[in-house]
């Protein structure tokens, strides 16, 4: 079943009178229990696709279908995890969630349990009271999951969730969001996250979606059956490093 | 015995002014910047009210105010209320919106994938974000309210001047009749009141603000005994129930469309009515001569404004470069402009007199306007000094870019929107000085310069005549603020900005 369908998005600004566009009829349909990386150039409008996706920001042209329903405002099933993180200063890490679980209607009682929960989820116990200025960059973003999931969506949306980590702290915080995702103990049922990390994109996705710079089009797709974990220096790992690498090229030099 | 109970009045006064300047800045700001659409007339409205000089307001507060009152105690003290909330809502108002107009996207981006109302929005990440602006701004707005509490606190009515118990009053009384020891007291109690405000209230408050900078690096700061006391014993929730029971009776009436839009009709038909017949009233003859000497008067005073804008900025890079060398020295520069800040300008009347001599009163009247300038050059451009990222700076040293190219190529450029910010409101700070700085009644003497203020002031108790000065006044002001320093400063702002 397919949940989330983009059909011919485009996204045009106006600056200074002249008339340009960030993202160019963009087709994308992504199933239940996919999850989906979309990779492109720095510059490209793969960010303005997560926000058009989510709701947040309207297409110029085109449409966003939700469960086949067009989606008309931001999705009260999907949640964002931020690439800097969006985390509230002058609020606690606890309180930091319990902010969006109060923003969503729930009772109090409730929202202290759900958010003792998922701090214990993504490893953050004994630091609910921290500030965010306290902590690290990679407990910063255990927040940002943390509070993406308590809400509990159905579909979640990363913006290159790993770009601001060091690459240790990256890898570990990928290998424990796939092993949570894998285990079936989320309630989000597909993953839209963008990257221009080729191999984390190949490391986590079941499909490769590859977008041109801007104005940016679908230049091509690669479905990723790899059995997980994933093996970065495995044979077929980097074959299909290979696929993408000429698949983006390529995307250049016809420009 | 006397400037204490006046000290008392007086701290009652600006401390009610403040608040409602607080309640309304607030409100004005965050509605403004909420909103494209009313942000199209809202913000230039803030734009010409800003540009009306203290005394502007006079003939509006005291004829209303009395006349609903009476004449009565009350009407007076709401009066001179409303004269000091008119020097000190401004800057919070600007404030306020500019922070809300440049706040982070991705947190306005979570709140809104988060499903979050605009209600809540305000309430739970909008006010707490503005907390630092607020705190920082109040020093400010604090000591500008003692600075011009002379102005305040004496209502003119025809030709009745009615004097509000209070230490502007009592500066005055000393004034007229040249008591020096009289005066240096009356002004070293305003600024020992503000001192202590400054000192006891602002600094830990804004130590505490860095807990609501968006960025913000290091340890929690501790808070400090008074926010502790507040949130323990006000009760915020029922507040805030009350003020979603507001809102939600204010949207419950907009559902009332038509008679919404027929109220607004009637509203912008009444306007139109009463502006048609004010301008009436306003063009009629007989003409006074004073309105000959306005264009004159106007262009001597916008030279010394000039003047007194260029050297508020010179005098504030000496306290910036400390700032910026010196990690702890910031908050010290703060407290000492906010308390100095609060010093009248007309303390300095008979120093210069006995320095200089009458003679040169023109150019030592560009003295006075510093008093009423330097602060917030000094303020905008510390506060601009500090948004540096410490990347550039560490480049700077690093690569030994020193001395006269470091300021012609980093220092200056790099700060140069919140230079020009605080040309603007120095700029409306020394009009708004020159009503105080270019006419005192000292002893039996009248020292008198020629310029729109000492003009504005010999035409009080004419409401005909002051509103063709103060209406000129304005529209002067509006209009350079709009030919030059709104286009400079977008210029500046999107040339040296330092987010990608």
């Amino acid at each position: 079943m397919i949940l989330l369908e983009l059909k011919e998005v485009t996204k045009a600004y106006i600056e200074k009178g002249k008339h340009f566009s960030a993202i160019d009829e963009i087709d994308l349909a992504v199933k239940e229990g996919e999850l989906v990386v979309i990779v492109g150039p720095s510059g490209s409008g793969k960010s303005t696709v997560v926000r058009i996706a989510a709701g947040l920001v309207p297409p110029t042209k085109g449409q966003v279908f939700y469960k086949g329903q067009p989606l008309l405002g931001p999705n009260p099933n999907a949640s964002i995890v931020f690439q800097n993180f969006a985390l509230i200063p002058w609020l606690t890490v606890q309180e930091n969630i319990e902010l969006v679980l109060e923003a969503r209607g729930l009772p109090p009682r409730q929202r202290i349990r759900t958010a003792l929960k998922y701090i214990d989820l993504v490893g953050l116990d004994s630091f609910e009271d921290a500030y965010p200025r306290e902590l690290s960059g990679g407990m910063k973003q255990r927040v940002g999951f943390a509070r993406a999931l308590a809400v509990e969506p159905e579909i979640l949306f990363m913006d290159e969730p790993f770009s601001s980590l060091d690459v240790l702290t990256a890898a570990d915080l990928r290998e424990e969001f796939l092993k949570l995702w894998t285990s079936g103990k989320l309630s989000i049922r597909s993953v839209v996250m963008v990257t221009h990390n080729i191999e984390e994109a190949i490391f986590m996705s079941d499909r490769i979606v590859v977008l041109s710079a801007r104005p940016s089009k679908v230049v091509g797709e690669i479905e990723v059956s790899l059995p997980r974990p994933r093996d970065t220096h495995s044979r077929d790992f980097e074959s299909i490093m290979d696929q993408l690498y000429s698949l983006i090229v390529s995307s250049h030099i016809s420009k | 015995m006397y400037l204490l109970s006046a000290a008392f009045w007086s701290v009652i006064r600006i401390f009610i002014a403040y608040f409602i300047s607080l309640l309304f800045g607030i409100i004005y700001g965050v509605l403004a910047a909420m909103n494209p659409h009313r942000e199209r007339w809202i913000i230039p409205l803030l734009d010409v009210l800003q540009s009306v000089p203290i005394l502007g307001f006079f003939p509006i507060a005291v004829s209303l105010l009395v006349f609903v009152f009476r004449g009565q105690r009350i009407g007076l003290e709401l009066a001179a209320i409303f004269l000091i909330f008119t020097s000190q809502v401004w800057n919070i108002a600007f404030g306020v919106y500019e922070t809300v107009k440049t706040f982070p996207r991705d947190i306005a981006e979570m709140a809104t994938s988060f499903g979050m109302n605009p209600n809540f929005l305000v309430k739970r990440i909008y006010i707490p974000a503005l907390i630092p602006t607020i705190i920082y701004n109040s020093g400010v707005s604090l000591a500008v309210g003692w600075y011009f509490l002379m102005a305040s606190e004496i209502i003119t009515l025809g030709n009745v001047e009615i004097r509000l118990p209070g230490l502007g009053t009592a500066m005055m009384g000393y004034v007229s009749q040249g008591n020096l020891v009289g005066m240096l007291s009356t002004v070293s109690s305003i600024v020992f009141i503000n001192w202590c405000t400054q000192w006891f209230l602002l600094r830990p408050l804004i130590e505490w603000s860095d807990l609501f900078k968006f960025g913000a690096m290091g340890n929690a700061p501790e808070e400090p005994g008074i926010v502790a006391f507040l949130r323990n014993n006000i009760r915020w929730e029922k507040l805030s129930r009350q003020l979603d029971r507001i809102i939600a009776w204010g949207e419950s009436i907009r559902k009332h469309q038509q008679f919404f839009s027929f109220l607004r009709y009637a509203f912008y038909v009444a306007l139109l009515g009463l502006s048609a017949y004010f301008l009436y009233w306003l063009a009629r003859p007989p003409y006074s001569p004073r309105f000959i000497q306005i264009p004159e008067s106007l262009i001597i005073t916008t030279l010394r404004v000039i003047i007194a804008v260029g050297l508020s900025i010179l005098l504030s890079f000496p306290f910036v470069i400390k700032a910026i060398r010196t990690s702890g020295a910031v908050k010290n520069i703060y407290t000492l402009a906010a308390t100095m800040g609060s010093v009248p300008a007309v303390i300095f009347y008979p120093l210069i007199l006995r320095s200089i001599g009458r003679e040169y009163m023109g150019t030592a009247a560009i003295l006075l306007l510093l008093t009423g300038s330097l602060w917030y050059t000094l303020f905008n451009m510390l506060k601009g000094a500090l948004m540096i990222p410490s990347t550039i700076i560490e480049m700077a040293s690093n690569f030994g870019v020193r001395g006269f190219l470091y300021y012609r190529t980093i220092l200056i450029p790099a700060m140069l929107p919140s230079l020009i910010t605080g040309a603007i409101t120095a700029w409306g700070g020394a009009w708004n000085a020159s009503m105080v700085a270019e006419e005192v009644n000292f002893g039996r003497e009248v020292f008198s310069i020629p310029g729109i203020g000492s003009l504005l002031l010999s035409s009080t108790n004419q409401p005909r005549e002051l509103l063709w000065v103060v209406l000129s006044m304005t529209l002067w002001i509006v209009i350079i603020n709009t030919l030059f320093w709104k286009r400079w400063y977008k210029h500046a702002a999107e040339k040296y900005n330092f987010s990608e």
